[in-house]
């Protein structure tokens, strides 16, 4: 069989994986602090267009979360709070702290501040109490309620390139567990939330490419398929 | 490929909570009191099909991994509690709350709901009640030989009945407060109930502790605002329609992939 066909099939497979990630940012064009990813198309082309190299197309991929910051909205509720700036937010979760944009957070049972999963946000000295007081949060981070300090938000960055993880519900961590997080002077905007950074419109060209690249992907297969069933069935006439 | 076509539909599914939120939010524009509604997502979990990092070989690691996420999910619905417009109606038994606060009513469990929407009326007994019938609390009755309510800033309801040329006292409403407003649960006919999230009432005198003032002849308006909504709409509206293409894209893929048999 020529080793074509598996060629074109690799094509078929990155495109359904490019269509899956695109899916993805559409669906989240409506969630706050969420950042777009992608799979890069030229990457693909380009592989296709060395023909000395046989690896599959996907080793190739060239896949990457896009960190820009999305568009300030605002909400006008005390405790939605956006960071303008590169940095995350960070939060307790069972399985450690994990980081995020997305800052529409609540007051829990307990009276302190966490996010829309219960997880406890974390201040400087670990969770915040904000209680029952009319919450007012400053650009430093730092939470005051009827008046008095109750700690400050803490806000953090990492080394760029960013290695972080996705874990769902608006959270991130270090691909590298040992990896530190270092403070950031990002500005906090209480009554403000963060959008998603997906481009509706970039999304909709990447579609309609992954789709018509499946498509001539799937003709090619098609056009080996025919290629083996003529010589199996023609050659083989006397 | 069904990835796609799953991830695509919990897109839908959001943005159809969103457009119901919205719906609500635009159905309530004239309602006294009402506080708007916003719905908040979040992304669902990701498959990780290469780690960020990992050893690729001896001396290198992976710089970026391969996660595919697998779409979108309600977070949250948040009340915004922020002030409608005043409007002047002129009648006596309307009350606006300048600032914060809640007023209390006794719903018929004897449980106390709280609410913005000050249309206030008189019952058969001459109490203060809402246009459901429950009363305010603390109760204010006022006797039927009134000629003049007043209710002053503080709340303190004085009457001017036949006869008399001084004013009495019949009552003083109380305000309450709550450390987080948008945790309050909305129960319809524009009232609210305190939850964990919003923590237990502090009530007051109006005017006092950060309490607002309450404004006789005043209602207040809902806090929509039309134009934001019809925004959100068309937001909400073509976030559906994107998504649906990520379907119609998908399943195209499916058919061609199903067409290579013959």
């Amino acid at each position: 069989m020529n080793s074509g066909i598996y060629a074109a099939l690799s094509g078929n497979l990155s495109a359904q994986r490019r269509l899956d990630v695109i899916s993805n940012n559409l669906a989240n064009s409506n969630t706050s602090g969420f950042k777009a990813d992608q799979i890069q198309f030229e990457s693909v082309l380009a592989n296709v267009k060395n023909p000395t190299q046989q690896a599959p197309v996907f080793s190739n991929d060239r896949y990457s979360t896009d960190y820009s910051p999305g568009a300030m909205q605002r909400t006008e509720n005390a405790l939605d709070v956006a960071l303008d700036g590169d940095g995350f937010f960070v939060v307790n979760t069972p399985q450690g702290p994990a980081y995020t944009r997305q800052g529409n957070f609540f007051r829990s049972q307990a009276g302190r501040l966490v996010n829309a999963d219960g997880f406890e946000v974390q201040g400087s000295g670990g969770s915040i109490a904000i209680g029952g007081g009319k919450v007012e949060i400053a650009g430093n981070g730092e939470v005051v309620v009827n008046g008095a300090t109750v700690g400050t938000l803490s806000k953090v960055d990492f080394p760029k390139p960013y290695q972080l993880t996705k874990i769902g519900g608006g959270l991130f961590v270090p691909a590298n567990p040992q990896a530190a997080p270092a403070p950031t002077q990002a500005s906090v905007k209480q009554g403000y939330l963060e959008s998603s950074n997906v481009k509706v419109v970039v999304e909709m060209a990447r579609m309609i490419e992954a789709s018509r690249y499946f498509e001539t992907c799937a003709k090619a297969v098609k056009s080996y398929d025919d290629m083996t069933a003529k010589a199996v069935n023609e050659l083989g006439k006397v | 490929m069904i990835r796609a076509l799953w991830t695509a539909a919990s897109g839908m599914q959001a943005q159809q909570l969103n457009i119901d939120v919205v719906a609500n939010n635009l159905a309530n524009a004239a309602t006294t009191g009402f506080k708007k509604s916003r719905a908040d997502f979040q992304d669902l979990m990701y498959q990780t099909e290469k780690t960020t990092g990992a050893p690729a070989t001896n001396a290198t690691t992976i710089p970026t991994g391969i996660q595919v996420g697998l779409g979108v999910r309600p977070g949250a619905v948040t009340k915004v509690f922020t002030t409608g417009n005043i409007i002047a109606t002129g009648n006596e038994l309307d009350l606006a709350i300048q600032g914060d606060g809640f007023l209390q009513v006794q719903q018929s469990d004897g449980s106390t709901a709280y609410t913005r929407a000050g249309a206030f009326k008189r019952d058969g007994q001459g109490r203060v009640v809402t246009s459901d019938g429950q009363p305010v609390i603390p109760e204010v009755l006022i006797p039927s030989n009134a000629t003049r309510v007043t209710v002053g800033t503080d709340g303190t309801v004085s009457v001017q009945q036949a006869g008399q040329t001084a004013a009495t006292t019949v009552g003083t409403l109380q305000l309450a407060s709550f450390s987080n407003p948008a945790g309050l649960n909305a129960i319809g006919k524009n009232l609210f109930l305190p939850t964990d999230s919003s923590g237990a009432a502090t009530t007051g005198t109006a005017g006092q502790n950060g309490l607002g003032t309450i404004e006789q002849g005043f209602l207040e308006n809902s806090n929509v605002s039309i134009m934001e909504e019809m925004v959100s709409m068309i937001v909400g509206q073509r976030a559906y329609e994107i998504n649906s293409k990520a379907i119609q894209a998908s399943d195209e893929m499916l058919q061609q992939a199903a067409g290579l048999k013959r």
